[in-house]
C-alpha cells in the first residue's frame, strides 16, 4: 500500500499498514420534493478523516442520521462522494472501484440482503459465483463459514426459515466468503435479541487480525468492547477520535458516586454531614434525594471517585446511618458525545439528517 | 495487503460464471415458488382461449391466410419470449432490491449485465413447458404446423427471443433508473403486443402504425417464425424478416448497452439505488 499523504496538523498522517483512509470525506445530495420543486441540499458527511490500521476493529459510533450509513456506501462503492478521498487497500473508491470490490466485504443492516427462498448453502454459492470464485473453492469456504457461523446443519434449509440471528450469521459469512482484505460491517447487531447480539459480537471479535473491520454501529456497549479506536459521528463530522479508554478519559464531566442509604440521615445531622462531604477532594456537589426504590440516597459529583469513596463512607458511619450500596458512575461514551455535541445520544432526540 | 483474489475468475470467465450462476439461482427459487409453477403453464393457455373465443365472435377463422389457431399459437410463443426475456431483463435489478441484495450484487465484480442477462435466460428457460402446452393445445383446437424447415423454425424462434432480449436490454437500464420497472413493463406490455402483431396481423393496421411497428425487431421476427412454422418456409424465405429484426434489434441493443455502462455510474452518484 503506498503512502497517501502527509498534511497539515488536521489532517492524518497514514501509515503504510492502514488498510482504510478516508481523507476529507464529504457528501451532499439534494432532497427532492417533486417534479418542479428543487429540495435544499442536505450534508450528509461534512468532511471526515480517518485511518484503519490493518487487523484492527474500527468503529463509526453515531445515532441515526449521523453520516455512518453514507460513509459506508462511499467506501464500498455504491456511492460516489462529492468530495474528499477514501481508499481500501490503497485503491481508490472512485477511480479503481474495481479492485476495491474485490478487496471488500460488506455486511449490510437488517433483515434482508438474502434469497429467502433459497438455502444458506445456496445463498453463499451465489455470492461466490458474483466474485468469480469457482466451484471447488467456493464449496471449501462455504464449508468452512457455515461450520465458523455454526450453520452448518441448517445449511440445506431456505433462509426464509432462519432466525434474525442467523440470518446475520449467514450474513457474516457471506461478507468473508471471497476472503477480502477489509470487511464493513453496518448495524450487524441490529434488531437481535441479547444472546443472539453476544454470539455475534464473539463472531466479530474473531475477526481480528486476519481482517480489518470497520464496524458502524448506534450500540455504544458494542462499540466499546469490539473497536481498538473509534470514531464517534454526529451531523455527518466526527466529533471525537480515539480509543474507548482515551475517549472517556476525556470526558471532563463529573463523576457520580450514588450511595444509598438504610435510613436517612436525621435531620439535625444533614447540614453537616453534606458540608463534610462536600469538603472532600474533588468533590463539586453533594445532591441528597431518593432512589428509584424511593430508598434515601445521596449523589457526590466529583472528579476522581477514587480519592472520595472512603472519606464519605467514614463522614456517613459517623452520622449514625449505614450504607446499602455504592454505585460510581464512570463517564461512557454517552458522555462523550454529550461533551462533544451538547446532547443526548437517544436516537429520538437526534434530528435525523 | 496480499492480491488474494488473483486466483478468482477474471473478464468473460467470471461473467460466465456469474450468468450461469444467476440461471441457477433463479431456477431454484422459481422451484420453490408452488404459485409459479402452476401459473405458468396456465397463463398462456388462458390467453389462447380468450383469443379463439374473440375470433369465434367475429366469425373470422383464418388470418393471413393461416388458421387463427396457428396465429394465435404463434402469438402467444411471441408474448411468452416478450415477458420472459424483458419482464426478466427489466425487472431483475428490482427484483435484487425488493430481495435487498442489490447491494451486494452491484458491489461484486461481476458485471450486472451478466446477472441481467442470466435472469433473463433463467426467465426462458423457466416458460419452455408454457410453450410446449400453447402448441399442443393449437393443435387440439385446429392449428396445423409444417415443420419441414427445422432449421428455419429454430432460426425464427431464436430470433424472436434475442429479439425480446435485445428490448430488454434496452429498457433494463431505463427500468432501473426510473426505479420502477413493473410500471414501465406494463405500461408497455399492451403496445408491443399490439405492434408485434402477436394476435392482430400487422396487415390490419393502417400504414402509419404499421410504421411505427417497424421498428419493433419482435414485429419481424414473430413474421418470420410464422411463416416456418405455418407456411413451412425455408431459411430463405425468411432472409428479409430475419435481416429487418437484426437491424432493430441491433439498435434496441446499442442503446441498451450504452445505457446500462452508465448505469453504475449513475447510481453511485444519486445513492438512491436500494432506497426503494
Amino acid at each position: 500500500m503506498t503512502l497517501v499523504l502527509e498534511r497539515e496538523q488536521t489532517a492524518p498522517v497514514f501509515a503504510t499498514t492502514n488498510a482504510i483512509e478516508v481523507i476529507d470525506l464529504k457528501r451532499s445530495y439534494r432532497k427532492r420534493k417533486g417534479w418542479f420543486r428543487s429540495g435544499e441540499t442536505v450534508e450528509a458527511v461534512r468532511g471526515i478523516s480517518f485511518a484503519v490500521p490493518q487487523g484492527t476493529i474500527f468503529g463509526m459510533l453515531g445515532p441515526n442520521g449521523s453520516g455512518k450509513t453514507t460513509t459506508i456506501k462511499m467506501l464500498s462503492t455504491l456511492l460516489l462522494p462529492t468530495s474528499g478521498t477514501a481508499r481500501i487497500g490503497g485503491h481508490d473508491v472512485v477511480s479503481d472501484e474495481m479492485a476495491v470490490r474485490r478487496e471488500l466485504g460488506v455486511l449490510f443492516g437488517g433483515d434482508r440482503g438474502l434469497y429467502n427462498q433459497l438455502s444458506g448453502r445456496e445463498n453463499l454459492r451465489y455470492f461466490g459465483r458474483l466474485y468469480g470464485m469457482d466451484t471447488r473453492r467456493i464449496e471449501q469456504r462455504i464449508d468452512m463459514l457455515l461450520e465458523r457461523v455454526s450453520l452448518t446443519d441448517r445449511a440445506s434449509e431456505r433462509v426464509e426459515s432462519y432466525s434474525r440471528g442467523m440470518k446475520q450469521r449467514l450474513h457474516i459469512a457471506k461478507t468473508l466468503l471471497h476472503e477480502p482484505e477489509v470487511v464493513i460491517l453496518d448495524e450487524p447487531s441490529i434488531g437481535l435479541d441479547p444472546a443472539a447480539a453476544i454470539e455475534l459480537r464473539q463472531l466479530i471479535s474473531e475477526l481480528v487480525p486476519r481482517y480489518t473491520v470497520l464496524l458502524a454501529t448506534h450500540d455504544m456497549h458494542e462499540a466499546e468492547v469490539l473497536c481498538r479506536e473509534l470514531a464517534i459521528l454526529d451531523k455527518g463530522e466526527i466529533v471525537a477520535k480515539g480509543s474507548p479508554e482515551q475517549l472517556k478519559s476525556s470526558v471532563t464531566l463529573d463523576r457520580q458516586v450514588h450511595i444509598v442509604l438504610t435510613q436517612a440521615v436525621a435531620e439535625a445531622h444533614l447540614q453537616d454531614v453534606m458540608l463534610k462531604l462536600w469538603r472532600l477532594p474533588s468533590v463539586n456537589r453533594v445532591i441528597p434525594g431518593f432512589d428509584v426504590q424511593g430508598q434515601p440516597e445521596i449523589t457526590l459529583r466529583c472528579a476522581e471517585a477514587t480519592r472520595v469513596l472512603d472519606g464519605a463512607l467514614a463522614i456517613l458511619r459517623e452520622a449514625g446511618t449505614a450504607v446499602r450500596t455504592v454505585d460510581v458512575r464512570e463517564p461512557s461514551l454517552e458522555d462523550v458525545f454529550l461533551q462533544a455535541t451538547g446532547r443526548t445520544f437517544e436516537p429520538a432526540a437526534v434530528e435525523a439528517a | 495487503m496480499q492480491p488474494v483474489l488473483l486466483a478468482n475468475r477474471h473478464g468473460l470467465a467470471l461473467n460466465w460464471g456469474v450468468f450461469h450462476g444467476t440461471i441457477r439461482a433463479m431456477m431454484l427459487r422459481w422451484a420453490s415458488n408452488t404459485i409459479q409453477l402452476v401459473r405458468g403453464p396456465i397463463y398462456p393457455l388462458l390467453a389462447l382461449i380468450t383469443y379463439r373465443i374473440i375470433y369465434d365472435i367475429s366469425g373470422q377463422t383464418t388470418i393471413d391466410q393461416s388458421h387463427v389457431m396457428g396465429f394465435l399459437v404463434t402469438g402467444i410463443l411471441a408474448t411468452q419470449a416478450w415477458q420472459a426475456t424483458v419482464w426478466g431483463a427489466g425487472s431483475a435489478l428490482q427484483n435484487e432490491m425488493w430481495s435487498g441484495t442489490i447491494g451486494s450484487v452491484l458491489m461484486a465484480p461481476g458485471s450486472s449485465t451478466a446477472v441481467i442477462l442470466g435472469h433473463t435466460f433463467g426467465n426462458f428457460l423457466m416458460s419452455a413447458p408454457s410453450l410446449l402446452i400453447a402448441f399442443i393445445a393449437g393443435q387440439l383446437f385446429g392449428a396445423t404446423y409444417d415443420f419441414s424447415h427445422p432449421l428455419a423454425i429454430v432460426v425464427a424462434l431464436a430470433t424472436v427471443y434475442l429479439s425480446c432480449v435485445c428490448v430488454g436490454l434496452c429498457f433494463s437500464g431505463l427500468f432501473i433508473l426510473s426505479r420502477n420497472a413493473n410500471a414501465f413493463a406494463n405500461f408497455l406490455q399492451e403496445p408491443i403486443h399490439l405492434l408485434g402483431g402477436f394476435f392482430i396481423s400487422r396487415t390490419l393496421f393502417p400504414d402509419w402504425i404499421q410504421r411505427i411497428s417497424d421498428i419493433i425487431p419482435l414485429a419481424h421476427a414473430v413474421e418470420a417464425l410464422r411463416k416456418t412454422v405455418l407456411e413451412g418456409a425455408p431459411l430463405s424465405g425468411i432472409s428479409r424478416d430475419l435481416l429487418a429484426a437484426a437491424i432493430t434489434s441491433s439498435i434496441f441493443a446499442v442503446i441498451g448497452a450504452w445505457s446500462l455502462a452508465r448505469l453504475d455510474r449513475a447510481v453511485r452518484r444519486t445513492g438512491t439505488l436500494d432506497l426503494l
